[in-house]
């Protein structure tokens, strides 16, 4: 438990001076800055552990943590800023339905700590491709290269990125043995993470109500909860996904040049996780250039300087992120099993569209699912179909279009995949949609808002 | 509008209440719960890979030396035993080549 708590705290600790930093002056809550610390922290860590080891370094964990929470504390002593305070004077004491659903947010995440740390890892593709190469890590201490050179082990997708195995491998680092239980606390702290930037972003358009209501639906969607603890790398994406996402809709209202920069970070930080994150990331960068462009207070040659920064931001974020790992592939020879050059050809494309109504009829049985995802599809389809002329206008467009966005990408992927086809999509698709949930769930909110106020520019 | 809300949302929470109540009882959840907790980390590795599966591992990692490369047989290709039988054995590695083979009989 204290290794656990340890690890936390320093992961925190760590990627709170980048927040601070790109926040500058200070207008997260403390619950959300905590959320985002905890993702930044949990990126840039990683990273750093990756770069020193094909550098040749063997460090100490504690070199590894150093130099961010220096940073942190040097940050903190000369920022001492004004805090931008809500409008609430003095905080209202909460209502019985209030109490009643906050209860039931501190129950569910509490259930998925419990749940994630009583199982030792057991799931497919967390012991498959993420537990082994963590484990590989560890007893390497550091880049196990003759394991990611052995063509035995090609379906544990050795060419997947390393922030989940290098931080499982630091934690076990840190409790001194493969501990695959307590290590899983990792992913219900996503989900916390994910339900206070959530929550913070809710609070900015809704009543406290409105927004723990909203959070709770998050939380309790089955298929969401159960990922959260059973260590597989979905939620994780969804986190940094979603969390770069809900820092454009926060850019819309709040117009910080800080937010932009936060989401170009956990955007970039999705691709360190997964390679389908660089595909969620682009969609990120297309929403933030969508939703500077809409920006009617500005004028063309403030657009046009903000679009030039946020391009910027998110490219060089990706490069950092993205760039070191495929130099260290290609460099040792690591292929995928999943994409290949033939995948991305046209002709393949116009040849696989017969998949068509195989991928149609597998959305539409997720979508019916009541069991893994409450009525959160059936709600989301029939607002959209209710609203359709409503959710492409005011800033609701960005999420609408980052959605559809998704939707079109998962097809598009589907339809070329070179993988076993209707198992390909059978084993994954329940897993993929989970990284757009959060989005669906603020898209959500903010209709709410809007039909509660006969408003469509929320 | 506001009643409709309220309805959805008396849904959401019906659906709730049944599918995080329901595995509890129909997937075993909390006999599972009650079986692992307490238990030291092998103990629970052993409850949930199954005792034939843990034990012919605990064998088998126990008689390898380390870095030594197997093969194995009688395991379902791809199946769930065979991702946690190399999950399990590393630093051992499977191998085309290998060393040892390790049989996993019905006995």
């Amino acid at each position: 438990m204290i290794p656990t708590a340890l690890f936390f705290i320093l992961t925190i600790s760590a990627g709170w001076g980048i927040v601070s930093l790109l926040e500058g002056k200070r207008f997260l809550s403390i619950l959300e800055k905590t959320g985002f610390a905890y993702g930044i922290g949990m990126g840039i860590i990683s990273l750093e552990a990756f770069l020193g080891w094909w550098a040749g370094f063997t460090m100490p964990i504690s070199l590894l943590y150093a130099p961010w929470i220096l940073f942190t504390i040097f940050y903190a002593i000369t920022h001492k800023g004004p805090v931008v305070k809500s409008a609430e004077s003095k905080p209202r004491a909460f209502s019985l339905i209030e109490k009643i659903v906050l209860a039931a947010i501190i129950l569910e995440l509490g259930y998925a700590f419990f749940r994630a740390c009583i199982y030792p890892m057991e799931s497919y593709d967390s012991v498959a491709i993420w537990a082994l190469k963590a484990k590989a890590i560890y007893l390497a201490q550091g880049l196990p290269l003759d394991f990611f050179r052995n063509p035995d082990y090609i379906t544990a997708h050795l060419d997947y990125p390393l922030l989940i195995p290098i931080q499982e491998a630091l934690f076990y680092k840190l409790r001194g043995i493969v501990d695959d239980a307590f290590v899983k606390a990792i992913f219900p702290m996503y989900l916390a993470a994910l339900a206070a930037i959530l929550y913070g972003t809710l609070r900015k358009i809704s009543s406290r109500k409105i927004s723990l209501i909203f959070t709770f639906l998050l939380i309790s969607v089955p298929q969401f909860k159960e990922h959260a603890t059973i260590g597989y790398a979905d939620i994780v994406v969804a986190f940094y996904y979603s969390a770069g996402l809900f820092a454009v809709y926060r850019w819309m209202l709040a117009r910080r040049a800080g937010l932009l920069l936060l989401s170009a970070l956990m955007s970039a930080m999705a691709a360190w996780t997964k390679p389908e994150g660089v595909y969620l990331s682009i969609l990120s960068l297309c929403a933030m250039i969508l939703a500077i462009l809409m920006d009617g207070q500005a004028n063309d040659k403030k657009r046009m300087k903000e679009i030039t920064a946020g391009i910027s931001a998110y490219l060089i974020a990706l490069a950092v992120f993205v760039i070191p790992w495929n130099i260290f592939a290609r460099h040792i020879g690591l292929t995928s099993d999943l994409i290949t050059d033939a995948t991305f050809s046209p002709l393949r494309a116009v040849g696989n569209l017969g998949r068509l109504p195989t991928i149609l009829y597998e959305y539409q049985k997720q979508f019916f699912g009541f069991k893994r995802w409450n009525i959160i599809w059936v709600l989301f389809w029939a607002v959209f179909f209710v609203n359709f002329k409503k959710i492409f206008r005011g800033k609701i467009f960005i999420l609408t279009v980052s959605i559809l966005g998704a939707f079109f990408i998962y097809t598009a992927v589907y339809i070329v995949t070179p993988k076993d086809f209707p198992w390909h999509i059978k084993r994954s698709l329940s897993r993929v949609l989970m990284q757009i949930l959060p989005v669906v769930i603020l898209w959500l909110a903010v209709m709410y808002e809007n039909w509660k106020y006969g408003i469509i520019n929320k | 509008m506001k009643t409709v809300a309220k309805i959805t949302f008396l849904i959401w929470i019906a659906l709730w209440a049944l599918f995080t109540i329901r595995p509890l009882v129909k997937n075993s959840y909390l006999t599972q719960y009650i079986a692992l907790f307490g238990h030291p980390l092998n103990e629970r590795r052993a409850i949930v890979y199954g005792r034939n599966l843990y034990s012919f591992l605990e064998h088998a990692k126990h008689d390898m030396p380390e870095n030594a490369t197997y093969a194995l047989k009688g395991f379902e290709d791809g199946s769930i035993d065979v991702v946690r039988a190399e999950y399990y054995l590393y630093p051992c590695l499977k191998s085309g080549d290998p060393r040892f083979v390790l049989t996993r009989g019905k006995n």
